[in-house]
């Protein structure tokens, strides 16, 4: 723990923390590949050092995804795709330091009761998840698609359609069962199928390029709206209050993305989904007020920060990644001979108190303050032209997708996605839909033919378990009030036409 | 028939199209040793939902036409709004087809300068941010992030 706390302790944080902004910022460049690039420095860093710095890479990099969402509707990460529509409307109409103040706040709140929890309930937590079977897991992937259907503030319909392409998208490649290449055109290229990144970054940047060029509405400076107060009551003040005024929303994502997060293979993506899609639902059937938007960010960007720290309670307690990082971080743990499980508490107490004090740091301190410099930044990024800075975004998005993989055949994927993104913007079809469905589609097929084959294809075998009956219940209870709810908003939008639309006798 | 239901139609249309093709697709996909469906199954299922899918927005662009009229924006395609586009997909695909001609400086540059004009901005003041940005992005990306472009 003392070691966390020399100079090359706080050293390490501090410049993961500037790693991890830098790398969140950049659209194509996620927390895990800024992990995966430290793992070769990592190596010649004693563990006490290296894990923290890890910690604040992921911690900051997560809250950075955001930066992109305020600048230019492009998310940085896949955790941040959930609500990008939402935190770039909010920008738009009351200042990127606000914005970006929802998502740092909302972040280390989210991150310190993920932290707690993994502090105190590590153990206990692991062994529920040691208990999700590819059943549980089939049920999940329904629950997170039925969310982000009745998510879209538009028609179900086209949401479902979207889900369906994502999907859809997701079957390119080698299949999880006989390892058959479905629709790869012959190309190897599409073996290892779609990169989410690559399609996210074509589908948010590159179709916004494509609509502002083909519209040409974008000749315009962006208006940039007046900030209430300072800069640092637009970035902290504010978005405490707000926080303050919605403590249930806050406490309620950041356990979801918990629960989510520690799930093996989960994780703030999927996390962050969850959470603001069951806020978009929630804040349908409620008054509606200036603080919808708010609150769906709030809801997204606590529980993927939430999830950040829970993934790393399997990582701990059991080896088993709880995401991609994690995985990454069970290799730094063999490199350095340190086995993980429930010895390692007892084992390497040090090292363990060092996370979790790394955990805090990350959340309470390396958040605002590289939270606040990444506002400041973004504050005067906006105000460029928006016909010069979509240039430079068509540029960011051709180097981030081939930087995934350093393959240029991403960078062609990118394209075709922002082409196909185009076109469904032309009938109002929603996007982040597309992403959902790419995300959860490998889960949803893996554990349903992992489940189909295990129990010999008896399908009443996905209603046998007490957690699975459980979460298709929620799914089902979901289905019902998004039905209402949906209803509810079309009758009310029906009678408002009516009521606004002058009769013949007005008229005359 | 006014334009928004022949958008609609068109969508419509288009998922019904891609479902039976993904679906005739799957039909050469083996099946598992015990006869059991394999890696025919999910995106078999997808082409239905999205054939379904299909169905009910023709449907509705046919029983509803006022209601989806309002839902759907136009497609409202003049001419040279497409032209553009495909100029910037031209350019977009400049760095994939001849990086290893040209490399990234150039190829990125078009991009970002085509864009910028398409965009109505001042040419000279297009060609500073064109150079600046190219070359920013350009270092921090071979020398501060260590990806080769």
């Amino acid at each position: 723990m003392n070691e966390l706390f020399s100079w090359q302790g706080l050293l390490a944080l501090v410049g993961g923390g500037l790693y991890g902004a830098i790398f969140g910022s950049v659209p194509g460049l996620t927390a895990t590949l800024a992990v995966a690039l430290f793992i070769p420095i990592a190596f010649f860093l004693d563990p006490v050092l290296a894990l923290p710095a890890i910690i604040a890479i992921t911690a900051v990099a997560i809250y950075a995804g955001d930066v992109g969402s305020v600048v230019a509707k492009i998310p940085g990460t896949p955790a941040s795709a959930a609500y990008v529509e939402d935190l770039y409307e909010i920008a738009r109409r009351r200042g990127a330091k606000y914005g970006l103040g929802i998502s740092a706040m909302g972040s280390m709140v989210g991150g310190l009761i993920g932290t707690v929890l993994l502090i105190f309930a590590a153990t206990t937590l692991a062994t529920v998840a040691k208990n999700f079977s590819s059943f549980e897991y089939f049920w999940i992937a329904i629950l997170g698609l039925t969310a982000g259907i009745f998510a879209s503030s538009g028609s179900s319909l086209k949401a479902l359609v979207s889900l369906l392409l994502g999907v859809l998208f997701s079957t390119v490649g080698i299949d999880p069962t006989l390892g058959y290449a479905r629709f790869d055109f012959g190309s190897p290229n599409m073996l290892g199928g779609l990169n989410f990144i690559v399609a996210m970054i074509g589908l948010f940047g590159f179709s916004e390029v494509l609509q502002n060029v083909f519209a040409r509405s974008a000749v315009e400076r962006r208006q940039v709206p007046p900030t209430h107060g300072s800069k640092a009551l637009a970035f902290f003040w504010q978005p405490i209050l707000l926080m303050l005024r919605n403590k249930m929303l806050v406490l309620r994502s950041s356990l979801i993305g918990t629960f989510v997060g520690f799930l093996p293979g989960a994780g703030a993506d999927i996390a962050a989904w969850v959470a603001s899609s069951l806020q978009k639902l929630a804040g349908r059937s409620a008054v509606q007020d200036d603080e919808a938007d708010d609150r769906v960010v709030l809801a997204g960007t606590s529980s993927n920060n939430a999830a950040v720290a829970s993934a790393w309670i399997p990582a701990l307690s059991l080896g088993l990644p709880g995401d991609t990082t994690t995985a990454i971080v069970l290799g730094v743990f063999l490199m350095k001979g340190i086995t993980p499980g429930p010895m390692l508490f007892e084992h390497q107490p040090g090292l363990v108190m060092a996370l979790f004090g790394a955990f805090l740091i990350a959340n309470v301190v390396l958040l605002p303050l590289f939270g606040f410099l990444t506002a400041y930044i973004a504050a005067y990024v906006v105000r460029i032209p928006v016909n010069l800075l979509l240039g430079v975004i068509a540029g960011i998005c051709v180097v981030g997708a081939y930087a995934i993989n350093n393959n240029p055949f991403d960078v062609a994927v990118m394209v075709l996605m922002g082409v196909f993104a185009f076109v469904l913007r032309m009938g109002d079809f929603p996007l982040a839909q597309v992403v959902l469905g790419m995300v959860l589609g490998p889960i949803l097929e893996q554990s349903f033919m992992v489940s189909a084959i295990k129990s010999r294809w008896n399908l009443m075998a996905f209603f046998d378990r007490p957690i699975a009956i459980g979460l298709m219940v929620a799914t089902v209870v979901l289905v019902y009030a998004g039905l209402r709810i949906k209803a509810r908003a079309t009758s009310a939008a029906a009678a408002a036409a009516a009521t606004s639309t002058p009769s013949e006798d007005d008229r005359a | 028939m006014g334009r928004p239901r022949m958008t609609n139609l068109l969508f419509g249309a288009a998922f019904v199209l891609v479902g039976t093709w993904v679906w005739f697709e799957t039909r050469g996909f083996p099946t598992l040793r015990d006869g059991h469906p394999g890696p025919a199954l999910f995106p078999g299922l997808l082409a239905i939902a999205l054939v379904a899918s299909g169905v009910a927005v023709l449907l509705h662009a046919v029983v509803q036409p006022a209601r989806l009229a309002a839902e759907f924006r136009t497609f409202g395609m003049p001419g040279h709004g497409l032209l553009r586009v495909a100029l910037v997909v031209v350019l977009g695909l400049l760095y994939p087809l001849f990086h290893r001609q040209i490399g990234f400086v150039p190829t990125s540059a078009a991009l970002i300068f085509g864009v910028a004009l398409l965009l109505r901005a001042k040419w000279w003041l297009a060609a500073i941010v064109t150079v600046a940005s190219t070359w920013v992005i350009y270092l921090s990306f071979t020398r501060l992030l260590g990806v080769p472009l």
